[in-house]
């Protein structure tokens, strides 16, 4: 397993507040230092991640989890832009939705996600799952450097 | 006057009226025979109505009469010929015997005075011949009942002549010797006189002979005429007779007939609005009326059939959009509840996590139970979400190996076979007609019963097999489990229901109802037999192939 010192930055685009704070609880029990930054709707994603208005001292995210079912924007237009912002397009997407429908599942892949992966019901299947997201991203995987 | 009228008027309307409602009572099925109007003769319609058979009684009865006049007639004028025959023969005999007559006469007068110049027999000859054939003819005449009056004039003359003057003037000479040339002469006029009177009588007789012989002669050529006219009446008879059957045939049955047929082979093809109008009450109008009613029953049993069709055509179609609706609410229903439930189920499992055995053992009970409930809850929605799949999710038919299909599911289920030392045999299995995953799901859940409800220290044994049936496949699923008490046969199959509690048998009831979903979705049929202690058997049945159809 590789070390890493650096705090990993995160940012959750996520509506309901249930599962904010689940995923705070499981980044919480994860052994890398991450900081999550949540944000609930798709415009405030972009700006986040664009670094824009009230999110400009912000940190650019290492990885973005992303729910589909969000208001304003819809989490499939987010995915679209980030992968057509040549700026953002090497920052790694995970797409983490109740849906377990194909066509998301699809479309995900189609607007090049990184990742697809359905909630588990149970509580430990999410930990789980949120374990193993950031081991293999956060510590495995090897990313262009400055993305 | 007007209001008389007016008041005679509401009469009317009120009799039509009693009448309309007469008609709404449910009158008894009875033919109606509408009355022809278009015949105007009483005689026609009283034809009309008179059976067939009668007809030709009438027919015949009519026919066979002017034959037995024609053959009287004819019996009466051969007999009138025959007599007028005979009649004219006799005629024509008694004119060659005045012929002959007339000769013999000749002869005496010839002989008679040659003897009275000569004396000498031998000149005698004629006069007797001329006597005998006399003698013959005179008395055969006279007999003759139709021998004209001058006959007898003629015969009294011939032999007053003979008697009183030939025979006297033979018997002188003979005794006396000749006449004196005076005497002679005086002899002779006289004589000349006498045969004179009888040539004028003979000539009578003659004449009357002669008119008699015309008269029967003419009397026979009228008679054959009446029997030639005769034969020419029973021609035109006979050949009337035949064309009036023909005729009559025609119109009394071959053209109702006709009309029937037509009728028949319409309402044959589905016409039901086909009548047939033959306005008489014989045997064929009463074939009519009875074909009328018949057709008529037929409609109104196909106008309720085809409304009874589309009522259940229209039931159906709302009990399968009813069924779609429900399918997919429940879908939607546990799609949906999966999202607030994995909350409930998250944190309390969650609190689970972080709190156990830090609060008091009352609240550990508490979070107990509402994470044992969540769980439930979320095994609930998941099962229905797969029955409800079954009609909702289900994947186009196509052919299916059920034999790769059962051992795929052995080898699923290899651990508990192998845990249980489960004995498997295996029959032939067909390729059938349906959804690949769903067929899987139903032996999946079949075998995986029969292993699960084993009976207690018994080694079971588990047989599939097929048959062929009716045009289909009949799959039997047997096992020696704990068997099934034959009241609740149809309860397992309803969705959570079970027979056990889940501590003995784990699970939620509905595994047995997403078969019986799936073979319904295939158009099959799900029974089974059981014997409590002994066993059970599932059977079913599946379409074959449309390969195998060929």
């Amino acid at each position: 397993m590789i070390e890493s010192t650096e705090i990993i930055e995160i940012l959750l685009v996520e509506d309901n507040a249930g599962d904010v704070q689940l995923t705070r609880e499981a980044f919480e029990e994860a052994k890398v230092r991450n900081r999550l930054h949540v944000v609930s709707d798709g415009v405030e994603a972009l700006q986040f991640l664009r670094q824009e208005g009230r999110f400009a001292g912000q940190p650019r995210p290492d990885l973005v989890l992303l729910d589909l079912n969000l208001p304003r924007k819809g989490g499939l237009e987010v995915l679209t832009e980030i992968k057509q912002d040549p700026e953002l397009r090497q920052v790694p997407v995970v797409v983490l939705t109740t849906s377990q429908a194909e066509a998301d599942i699809t479309q995900s892949y189609n607007r090049y996600a990184n990742a697809y992966i359905s909630k588990p019901v149970d509580l430990d299947k999410f930990l789980e799952v949120v374990r193993s997201l950031e081991h293999f991203w956060l510590a495995v995987v090897r990313l262009p450097i400055g993305a | 006057m007007y209001p008389l009228r007016q008041a005679s008027h509401t009469h009317a309307l009120s009799r039509l009226r009693a009448r309309g409602s007469r008609a709404i009572t449910p009158a008894p099925a009875k033919p109606e025979i509408i009355p022809d109007v278009s015949s105007p003769f009483l005689s026609a319609r009283w034809w009309a109505d008179l059976p067939i058979a009668r007809k030709l009684d009438v027919y015949v009865a009519l026919v066979l009469l002017l034959t037995l006049v024609l053959i009287l007639l004819t019996s009466l004028t051969v007999a009138d010929l025959n007599r007028s025959s005979a009649q004219r023969l006799r005629a024509q005999a008694r004119l060659a015997n005045l012929n002959s007559l007339e000769k013999a006469l000749l002869n005496i007068e010839t002989g008679e005075r040659g003897y009275l110049l000569s004396q000498k027999e031998n000149f005698l000859e004629p006069y007797r011949e001329g006597r005998r054939v006399l003698s013959e003819l005179l008395p055969k005449l006279e007999a003759d009942p139709e021998a004209p009056p001058a006959l007898h004039a003629l015969a009294a003359a011939i032999r007053s002549y003979l008697n009183e003057w030939a025979e006297l003037n033979i018997a002188r000479v003979r005794s006396q010797g000749p006449f004196s040339e005076a005497q002679q002469l005086r002899v002779f006029e006289e004589g000349k006189a006498r045969f004179d009177l009888l040539r004028q009588q003979f000539a009578k007789v003659q004449n009357q002979l002669t008119e008699q012989f015309t008269q029967s002669r003419m009397q026979n050529l009228r008679e054959i005429g009446q029997l030639r006219s005769l034969v020419w009446v029973a021609l035109g008879v006979l050949v009337g007779s035949t064309l009036l059957l023909r005729l009559g045939t025609q119109r009394v049955v071959i053209e109702p007939l006709q009309r029937l047929r037509e009728s028949t082979s319409r309402l044959g093809g589905g016409d039901y609005s086909a009548r047939v109008s033959i306005q008489r009450r014989d045997e064929l109008g009463q074939l009519a009326q009875a074909f009328n009613l018949a057709a008529a029953n037929l409609e109104r049993s196909n106008q309720s059939l085809v409304e009874a069709n589309r009522h259940l055509q229209e039931q159906q179609a709302e009990l399968e959009r009813s069924n779609r609706e429900l399918e997919q609410f429940a879908y939607v229903a546990s799609h949906d509840l999966q999202e607030p439930l994995r909350m409930v189920s998250s944190y309390t499992q969650l609190l689970e996590r972080r709190y156990k055995g830090k609060l008091d053992e009352k609240a550990d009970m508490y979070i107990h139970f509402a994470v044992d409930g969540a769980n439930r809850m979320q095994q609930l929605i998941q099962d229905l979400l797969v029955y409800s799949r079954v009609g909702t999710k289900g994947m186009p038919f196509q052919a299916v190996d059920t034999a790769r299909v059962v051992a795929e599911t052995l080898r699923d289920l290899e651990v508990a076979i192998a845990e249980s030392g489960a004995q498997v045999q295996l029959g032939t299995l067909p390729t059938v007609w349906g959804d690949p995953s769903q067929i899987r799901q139903v032996f999946q859940n079949l075998l995986s019963n029969a292993l699960k409800f084993r009976r207690e220290g018994v080694q079971p044994r588990l047989e599939i097999g097929a048959q062929r049936e009716n045009g289909g496949w009949r799959f039997r699923v047997a096992d020696n489990g704990i068997g099934i008490e034959s009241p609740y046969f149809d309860r397992i199959f309803l969705i959570f229901q079970r027979l056990h509690t889940k501590e003995a048998y784990p699970g939620n009831g509905i595994g047995l109802a997403v078969v019986k979903k799936i073979i319904e979705r295939h158009g099959g049929r799900l029974w089974l037999e059981s014997i409590p202690g002994e066993g059970s058997t599932f059977f079913f049945t599946l379409p074959e192939a449309p390969a195998e159809r060929t």
